[in-house]
């Protein structure tokens, strides 16, 4: 099974990313499962537009999720940069059993869903993320 | 002997930077290697062509890469590609030199980034290959960066994990490897080392500023070969400190 945020897609699974794409475009055909998320869900035409930034095919894909900041803590190239707050929380916490335990009830097993995962650090916070930074890709 | 005006991580960083050459690639490892790039690209290295594991190719290092999937790795660059792509490129012989980490090196530049103690029982599980192999493998020149002392500069290594000279002369030919590809240089806290060219064995080329010959020799497991000339390192000058505190690495992440 495997798992690959993007940057938009298609209801079909048409998947776009942006940037450098790592394995994603290997990871995607070397899997029998796939799931895609993805930060949003455009329509077909969207995607016919630019068919050159399509890393992944409908047909390589078994579901679609819309996910809007779907790599957080981490970065979406031109979309949002690192929560670094974060990252260095869960680096802390990963030093004793007991706060890596800790840390994992709050943000994954506690959280519903995405949403409510994302309501754990608010808007404001996010909209922070989504502030270009000098030097980064834009 | 009074405290130098650098901690030893600068000194890697600075030492590191000024190998790197000023339009040649250059495959960059996490951590110290983007630093000691940026740095070049400010000052004696400005088409200096940085490579990033998962593609990016040429970036303007205007802002430090924290991992090597990050957008600075291809900010203004002229290519972003994936990893497949990066490899081949380096199979291909377009990487002209590739910058790593250790925990553990041997005589003939052979690494361990995998394991301490025995594979399957470790003492440290350590983050593994990554595109360390690949780099090792296919760059034309190699170039080690690391703290230098007997647990690191060892006889033999827990885990082999990105070949340098192999087992000596030939070795990496034998194994299909490039012919005139392979380790070059070894950047570390107390010296700057290269290979002798018959042997394949490392040697002492220069020490850091205020490291006597012994203090290396002492701070490494297996017999160390000393080149004709040792020469001294020239220590962090103050534009490269300050282009390294004060542009490179503003909020001290690494430093």
């Amino acid at each position: 099974m495997g798992l690959i945020h993007v940057h938009r897609a298609d209801p079909c699974g048409n998947a776009q990313i942006d940037g450098i794409s790592g394995f994603a475009f290997e990871m995607a055909r070397a899997c029998k499962r796939l799931i895609v998320s993805a930060e949003e869900i455009v329509d077909t035409e969207t995607i016919r537009r630019r068919p050159d930034r399509t890393t992944i095919p409908y047909y390589l894909v078994d579901a679609v999720v819309e996910a809007p900041f779907g790599s957080h803590p981490g970065e979406m190239c031109y979309r949002y940069v690192r929560d670094e707050d974060q990252i260095r929380s869960w680096v802390e916490a990963s030093k004793e059993p007991a706060s890596t335990a800790a840390f994992l009830q709050t943000y994954v097993h506690e959280v519903r869903d995405h949403q409510g995962y994302l309501a754990l650090f608010g808007e404001e916070r996010l909209q922070r993320l989504r502030e270009p930074a000098a030097g980064r890709a834009e | 002997m009074s405290e130098p005006p650098y901690n030893a991580t600068e000194l890697l960083i600075c030492s590191a930077s000024r190998l790197m050459e000023d339009g040649t690639t250059a495959f960059i490892g996490t951590g110290i290697p983007m630093l000691a790039a940026a740095v070049a690209q400010r000052l004696h290295a400005p088409n200096l062509v940085p490579i990033f594991e998962f593609g990016g190719t040429g970036a303007i290092l205007e802002t430090l890469p924290l991992a090597v999937g990050g957008g600075c790795t291809f900010h203004r660059a002229v290519a972003a590609s994936g990893i497949r792509d990066i490899v081949e490129t380096a199979q291909r012989g377009f990487v002209e030199y590739g910058f790593l980490g250790g925990a553990q090196i041997d005589a003939y530049g052979n690494l361990n980034t995998t394991v301490i103690g025995d594979h399957d029982h470790p003492k440290v599980r350590l983050p593994g290959s990554g595109g360390g192999n690949d780099v090792g493998s296919h760059a034309w020149r190699t170039i080690a960066i690391m703290p230098h002392d007997r647990r690191r500069f060892v006889d033999r290594l827990d885990f082999l994990t990105t070949p340098g000279y192999l087992t000596g002369p030939g070795a990496r030919e034998r194994a299909g490897l490039p012919r005139g590809s392979g380790p070059y240089r070894v950047v570390t806290t107390l010296a700057i080392l290269g290979y002798e060219p018959v042997s394949k064995r490392m040697q002492l080329l220069a020490t850091q500023p205020g490291v006597s010959v012994d203090q290396v020799a002492e701070n490494t497991s297996f017999e160390l070969l000393l080149a004709e000339r040792v020469t001294e390192n020239p220590a962090p000058t103050q534009e490269e400190l300050r282009i390294l505190r004060e542009e490179v690495d503003a909020e001290h992440l690494y430093i």
